[in-house]
């Protein structure tokens, strides 16, 4: 849906905005610099103390894996929830409506508990120190080169995308100096992630999650009642914008809903490959689970994840459709950032915090993007120092020799993220193809994923030419969707709906591409022998142990069940 | 290693403080409330929580160190 409104219009939908136009639209005031200051602070403060004592490398990298599983659970959600996630789903919310919510109840949710009982005893007990490692374990020395490099060159670019994004933010509606904004968070982002590794990132992941609560929830009250209550707000939307509270009702066909796609692409494109993919093979988020105490800790992790999660589209979404009646006409595009539904959540903060709790709500955005940047470079650095460095530049040196460069990697990939963010502000459709390159690159990594854990059959050569085939398949499905007026120009071919309905149908296709090429090579080329699949292939390792002690509220299948039931119940409450 | 409960705690107890002193000085109301008042209170309270339950997790006696191949101890 467009919204061709003249910005004279525009002017007088929000009176509000109106008076502010040419000026920074947020005003923060020193007691709301207080605040973020006080977070400063406290991120710095948390890097020294959890930086001391760092023994071995596996200290710095996987927290020495001995964190309680409520810590890495909601650390979890942290690492990926980004402040372009967060920004990002408010103006779906605004643009889509409830829909967006199916990227948690039919995306997330089922990934994260399918990761939990599935799939963590193979990454817990085989011991591996990444997703890379993983690989190489299972499939060959080739396929976790390939994996290694396509990730450690994707996170520095994303959090350097999500780097200026985030300054450009600030710089729109606040005034900031954008280069000021890259490079204090830059320092900061390696104060403590260098001093402090996983650890400190992790723990300001949880610091983060509760900042973002305790952040947007004043807004999601106010914004109810300024709407006169959830049943005039529901009934004002119904007849504004029909279809905007519904998740199912409209997918039967494509043109019947907001997204325009239909419930085959929803559940294949998004909810089975794109979720999958990212929840259970990003290094970024498993990492987490992976520095748990035990192996019960880490296959509760994205479990203990799952439950605030369920609820996350009532604070990140939501903002978004209740901006609709209050900040009508803001749309998309080249809008004046006072016009554009992208920065609905920080437009909904100017329009409803006052001076102090608009020092917080900065301050939660401020935390997200600082979060999501050091949850990249944690699982940069990881994966550079053990899968690249440590496999194939210098091999064979002392645990302390890899703890040392993992601090020096930590700074490079700081820097490298910098300079990503100037590159991404010297071009504008830089952050668009990052983005959705990035998006479904992991899709065919799922798919050698699922065939080498639940099948003994898939041979290493499998893995391999199904990775490059998945990969190769994925960049060229985007660079002919991309160049469709030059290559095809009178044809419909890979002409899709809406973007987004481009990105789960382009991420089915990379899926099918790997497994149909993982399939293939499996069958001419030499299998892996027996012995060298125990615990790695799921028909050839025996079941964790249970242990009869473990309250049933803390078995891993038992939390899932009850997952999936209230995540079934959330989708019947708003099909 | 700390306990996480301490500085998170800590630190929601500070942005609490200055929130509700902040409101109860400068009341702005938003669709009738004294938000900044009303929501640092409720800040403040969730920290002091935190922080007392980090307190009594630290002062508990230090639980041997998980070994990743044993089987918990069985509880008491």
């Amino acid at each position: 849906m467009t919204h061709a409104l003249s910005s004279a219009h525009l002017a007088t939908a929000i009176p509000h905005l109106a008076a502010t136009l040419g000026g920074p639209v947020l005003k923060a005031h020193p007691i709301d610099y207080v605040i973020m200051g006080v977070y400063l602070v406290f991120v710095i403060a948390i890097g020294v103390i959890t930086g001391r004592g760092h023994q071995t490398s596996e200290d710095f990298f996987l927290s020495g894996r001995r964190i309680p599983a409520w810590i890495t659970g909601l650390a979890f959600i942290s690492a990926n929830l980004g402040a372009l996630e967060v920004l990002g789903m408010a103006s779906q919310g605004y643009e889509y409506g409830m829909m967006t919510a199916n990227f948690y109840w039919v995306g997330a949710i089922p990934a994260m508990v399918f990761l939990g009982i599935f799939m963590m005893p193979f990454y817990y007990g085989s011991k591996v120190r990444s997703v890379p490692e993983y690989l190489k374990k299972r499939y060959n020395e080739g396929t976790r080169f390939i994996n290694a490099l396509v990730f450690a060159a994707s996170t520095p670019v994303l959090s350097g995308v999500s780097m200026y994004g985030m300054g450009l933010v600030f710089h729109d509606l606040l005034g900031w100096n954008l280069s000021a904004c890259i490079w204090v968070s830059a320092a900061v982002v390696v104060a403590y992630t260098a001093m402090g590794g996983l650890t400190a990132s992790i723990y300001n992941e949880v610091l983060q999650f509760f900042l973002i609560v305790l952040g947007i929830l004043p807004m999601i009250f106010i914004g109810i009642k300024a709407n006169g209550g959830w049943h005039h707000f529901v009934e004002v939307i119904q007849t504004t914008h029909p279809g905007y509270m519904d998740t199912w009702k409209g997918t039967a066909t494509a043109a019947g809903n907001p997204m325009k796609i239909d419930w085959m692409g929803l559940v294949l494109g998004l909810g089975f490959v794109l979720s999958f993919a990212y929840w259970c093979t990003d290094f970024l988020v498993v990492q987490r689970a992976l520095a748990a105490k035990d192996m019960n800790a880490a296959r509760r992790t994205p479990l203990i994840a799952a439950i605030p999660k369920m609820f996350f589209p009532f604070i990140v979404i939501l903002p978004g459709l209740l901006a609709l009646p209050l900040i009508p006409g803001l749309i998309g595009g080249d809008a004046h950032p006072a016009h554009s539904y992208n920065n609905v959540m920080p437009l909904m903060m100017a329009k409803f915090y006052p001076t102090g709790l608009l020092g917080l709500g900065l301050t939660a955005l401020l935390a997200s993007f600082m979060s999501g940047m050091a949850g990249n470079i944690t699982a940069f650095n990881t994966v550079f120092t053990y899968d690249i460095y440590g496999a194939y530049l210098v091999k064979d040196k002392s645990d302390r020799h890899y703890l040392w460069v993992g601090r020096i990697i930590t700074i490079l990939g700081v820097i490298l993220s910098v300079g990503t963010a100037y590159w991404a502000g010297s071009d504008k459709s830089i952050m668009d193809f990052t983005q959705t390159i990035f998006g479904f690159v992991n899709a065919p990594l799922l798919a050698i994923f699922l065939m080498g854990m639940f099948s003994r059959r898939t041979t290493p050569w499998g893995g391999f030419w199904g990775l490059v085939v998945g990969v190769l398949a994925a960049v060229g499905l985007w660079a002919c969707s991309h160049f469709q007026h030059t290559l095809f120009p009178h044809s419909d071919f890979l002409k899709f709906n809406s973007p987004q309905a481009g990105n789960f149908w382009r991420a089915f296709w990379a899926f099918a591409c790997g497994s149909a090429a993982t399939w293939l090579v499996s069958r001419v080329t030499a299998k892996k022998p027996r012995e060298g699949m125990v615990g790695l292939v799921y028909q050839l390792t025996p079941k964790p142990p249970e242990d009869p002690a473990l309250p049933f509220w803390k078995r891993p299948v038992f939390l899932g069940i009850v997952i999936l039931l209230a995540t079934a119940i959330l989708n019947f409450l708003f099909w | 290693m700390i306990d996480l409960r301490l500085p998170v705690g800590i630190f929601f107890v500070l942005v609490g403080a200055i929130l509700s002193v902040y409101g109860y000085f400068h009341p702005t109301l938003v669709q009738g409330y004294n938000v900044n008042l009303d929501w640092g209170l409720l800040i403040f309270i969730f920290g002091s929580l935190m922080t007392v339950f980090g307190i009594l997790a630290q002062r508990r006696p230090a639980e041997p160190e998980p070994q990743p191949t044993d089987l918990p101890a069985a509880k008491p």
